[in-house]
């Protein structure tokens, strides 16, 4: 029993929305947590934040970045009408979230997706939200309306880590009332973040990434160092105090298989490659 | 009728792949009892009439009963024999360590050659005798009693609890977070001791009785106590205890540091073996290992690091005679590669500027006599410390508490463990309609005792349903 994609859709060549029907992830689900994907038997755990999701028909949409094999496998080969084998959740911890009056959301990437989740929580808590959604270049961004609903103001920077950086600062520079930053990406990202969040002395809650393979902690793969200690993202995350997780550390953990990765998608757009050049065969005979 | 003549020959053993070409494959690597040999081996037992063997098996199997089965050539009705007592006989002919158990107490070791009846190579073989020949089995069960009882985790404890409660004619749901049913059967103990085929077997025989396994399902986030409470009769909590330990020592945050668990997990669950073509979760290979502990666990990574190439080492603080894992397991791992290094105890593991783990450092330690009386304790050896270069570390040192699906029930008493040994002799809680059994209970103990649990759970169940009455024995 798999759980089926009721949608695809490409938003263009790094990124996609998936529409998976998986009522029971949305049962308990509250803002801060996410789903973990199995695409099919031999596949990889794919910790996605829960994007959009409707409570009547029981669906969850996740707006997925392509980065390695796994991803652009889902993004290739399971197409509607098709299942995933598996769609876990809702895991992580559930944030309480409060009023604390003016929000900054700044997201990278996919990470956009993971503060637009915990955004939607703050715009129920009645917060002024202004969100920075970054991307790495123009060719991968992806228009703001996606995330608008939220939003009392949504500016797209699409240059880069560097100049998203920039654009906070000028954000908090013209708005020193700011009580909250919440940040997500990759860890490299979120700890340029941080370095302004402390400057301005301003909260900064941030989501750690780490690299899961099981929702309950068993493993221990997704440990991070808070303020020294050691939390398990997937349980006591994935959202942690900016001022106190470890970058270096999760960025350091998050490198462990980067050359399986590597070798991972290299194998896999060969075998695409080939499927293409065979379809071109055919076709021309 | 003519008189059964025993003959007293050697116990049969179970032929085994060859170490060269074991330690190249996941596949099991004991083959088991062909029918004449399992013949041969059963005709040894004498059918005691109170039979030594029985009492010190856990679950307590009528074992001469199912034997004698197996003499006659009945292996249909010797499996229906040991299904009365533990669904899960495939597994446990497997991996229980029967000479501990069932074998060390059988009366030819008094009186023959000193060799036991093979009781687990039999078990086996008569569970896999019933699947590989295709022949639907059945069971019957009790009829509805109109009651739902949720089991929580697809471990031996909960499946075990599920199928005898499914027998009495109760409804039943498992909750499983993982996406697949069989808990450390499943992501720990390695194929290579236990075909899955086995284990899915056994397992679909637990789903044909009417028991529904919901996998992806986490308890405490996707249902919590309180909606249990409200769909459910009863609960039972068979979560285990098995969030991997580290070991305490500088550098475990190294690239290159596994505990036992996610190691076990990524192969086991993941098929990480068939990385990259087979599967997407990455593994390491052909890198040298170092796998930390003495017990079970460390040897199931010793098993799992050979079969990926890697040279593999072992280090423990204590001997081999007083580590708890099987003597013949040491030396199914020796011959195929390990190099095992007793009385070490690791202090510090070494990186390079890269973060990577470049080397374990350790010393060397004695046993010294225990001043209480104990078991003789390791004491270290000045000036012996010495490093052992290696890329990964692997930490078999036990496992924790993992108290999601329960630290939520208003009232229930954890103890300081964080696991649940506050349960009556019934297995109560204190908690009216919540029992508890297997590691969760015992905070880490052995396939077949968590079957046991199960079961003596299952019936208290049963009774609490039929007569609702609720008298938690334990301390309050
Ligand atoms: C809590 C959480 C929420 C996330 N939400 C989203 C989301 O909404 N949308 C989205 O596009 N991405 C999200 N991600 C990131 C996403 O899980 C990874 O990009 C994905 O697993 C990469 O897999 P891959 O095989 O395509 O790439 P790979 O080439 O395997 O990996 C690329 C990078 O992703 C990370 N990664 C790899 N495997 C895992 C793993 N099992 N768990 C976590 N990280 C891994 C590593 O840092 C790696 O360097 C989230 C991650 C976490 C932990
Ligand atoms: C590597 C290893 C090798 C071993 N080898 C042997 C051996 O050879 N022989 C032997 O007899 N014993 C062995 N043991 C011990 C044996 O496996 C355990 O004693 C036994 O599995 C305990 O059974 P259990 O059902 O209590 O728990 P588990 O087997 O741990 O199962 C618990 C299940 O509950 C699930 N779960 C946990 N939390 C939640 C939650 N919140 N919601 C839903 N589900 C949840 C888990 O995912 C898991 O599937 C070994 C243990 C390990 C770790
Ligand atoms: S003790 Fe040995 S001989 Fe006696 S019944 Fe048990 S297995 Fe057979």
């Amino acid at each position: 029993m798999g759980f089926p994609i009721v949608k695809k859709e490409f938003l263009n060549d790094r990124f996609f929305t998936i529409e998976v029907e998986a009522p029971h992830v949305l049962e308990k689900f509250s803002p801060g947590q996410f789903a973990m994907l199995l695409p099919k038997k031999g596949g990889e755990v794919i910790p996605l934040t829960v994007f959009k999701y409707n409570r009547e028909s029981g669906t969850v949409t996740f707006l997925v970045e392509i980065r390695g094999k796994s991803t652009k496998e889902l993004s290739v080969r399971f197409n509607e009408g098709d299942e995933v084998k598996d769609v876990i959740g809702p895991v992580g911890a559930s944030v309480s979230l409060k009023n604390y009056g003016k929000v900054l959301l700044v997201g990278y990437n996919y990470g956009n997706a993971c503060v637009y989740n915990l955004g939607k929580g703050l715009k129920d808590a009645e917060n002024e939200i202004h969100f920075i959604a970054g991307f790495e270049n123009p060719e991968i961004s992806i228009t703001a309306d996606i995330f608008s609903d939220i939003a009392d103001d949504i500016k797209v920077v699409d240059n880069g880590i560097k100049r998203i950086k920039e654009e906070v600062r000028d954000f908090i520079d013209d708005n020193k009332d700011t009580k909250l930053i919440v940040s997500a990406g990759i860890p490299e990202f979120e700890k340029e973040i941080e370095e302004v969040a402390d400057v301005f002395e301003i909260d900064h809650l941030t989501h750690a990434s780490a690299i899961m393979i099981d929702p309950i902690g068993l493993a221990g793969s997704d440990r991070v160092f808070v303020d020294g200690e050691v939390k398990y993202a997937s349980l006591d995350g994935p959202w942690f105090d900016g001022h106190k997780l470890d970058y270096d550390a999760l960025i350091q953990r998050n490198n462990i298989f980067i050359d399986y990765e590597k070798e991972a998608l290299r194998k896999f757009e060969e075998e695409l490659e080939k499927e293409r050049k065979r379809a071109k065969r055919k076709k021309s005979v | 009728m003519a008189k059964i003549v025993y003959r007293r020959h050697d116990r049969n053993e179970m032929p085994l792949m060859p170490p060269e070409k074991r330690k190249k494959t996941f596949d099991e690597y004991a083959f088991g009892f062909p029918v004449n040999v399992a013949i041969d081996e059963a005709y040894r037992c004498i059918l005691c009439k109170k039979a030594p063997c029985i009492p010190v098996c856990p679950a307590e199997l009528d074992i001469p009963k199912w034997i004698e089965q197996i003499q006659k050539g009945n292996m249909f009705e010797a499996y229906r024999i040991i299904r009365e007592k533990s669904p899960l006989g495939a597994v446990c002919g497997r991996v229980c360590p029967q000479e501990r158990q069932c074998e060390s107490n059988c009366v030819l070791m008094f009186k023959d050659n000193g060799l036991s009846v093979a009781i687990g190579a039999l078990e086996r073989f008569a569970a896999d005798t019933v699947r590989i020949s295709g022949v639907p089995f059945e069971e019957e069960k009790e009829p509805d009693t109109g009651k739902k009882v949720a089991v929580l985790g697809a471990g031996p404890a909960g499946l075990s609890a599920a199928y005898f409660l499914a027998k009495k004619g109760h409804k039943v749901v498992i909750y499983e977070a993982l996406s697949e049913p069989g808990g450390v059967m499943r992501y720990g103990i390695p194929p290579a001791r236990l075909d899955r085929k086995a284990l899915d077997y056994e397992i679909e025989l637990i789903e044909k009785l009417g028991v529904e396994i919901k996998t992806d399902h986490i308890v405490g986030k996707t249902i919590t106590y309180e909606d249990l409470k409200k769909e459910y009769d009863a609960i039972f909590i068979g979560v285990g205890s098995g969030r991997g330990k580290t070991i305490g020592v500088p550098g475990e945050g190294l690239i290159g540091v596994y505990t036992a668990i996610e190691f076990l997990t990524r192969i086991n669950l993941f098929e990480a073996y068939k990385f990259p073509e087979g599967a997407d979760t990455p593994i390491p290979r052909n890198k040298r290992v170092v796998v930390v502990g003495g017990g079970f666990t460390a040897v199931d990574c010793l098993i799992t690091s050979l079969r990926l190439g890697n040279e593999t080492h072992l280090v423990y603080r204590r001997t081999r005679e007083t580590s708890s894992a099987r003597d013949e397991e040491w030396d199914h791992v020796a011959e195929e590669g390990a190099i095992l290094h007793w009385l070490t105890q690791p202090i510090e593991i070494i990186g390079n500027e890269k973060g990577e783990v470049v080397g374990i450092k350790c010393i060397k330690m004695e046993l010294v006599p225990d001043e209480k009386g104990g078991r003789p304790r390791p004491k270290p050896v000045p000036n012996s410390e010495h490093i052992i270069e290696c890329d990964i570390v692997v930490q078999a040192v036990g496992q924790g508490p993992n108290p999601l699906a329960y630290q939520d029930i208003p009232g229930l008493k954890i103890d300081k463990w964080q696991n649940l040994s506050t349960v009556d002799n019934k297995y109560r809680t204190n908690v009216e309609g919540v029992f508890a059994g297997g590691d969760v209970v015992n905070g880490g103990d052995t396939v077949v005792r968590a079957i046991r649990h199960g079961r003596d759970a299952a019936e208290a169940i049963h009774e609490y349903l039929m007569t609702g009455v609720w008298e938690y024995e334990g301390e309050e």
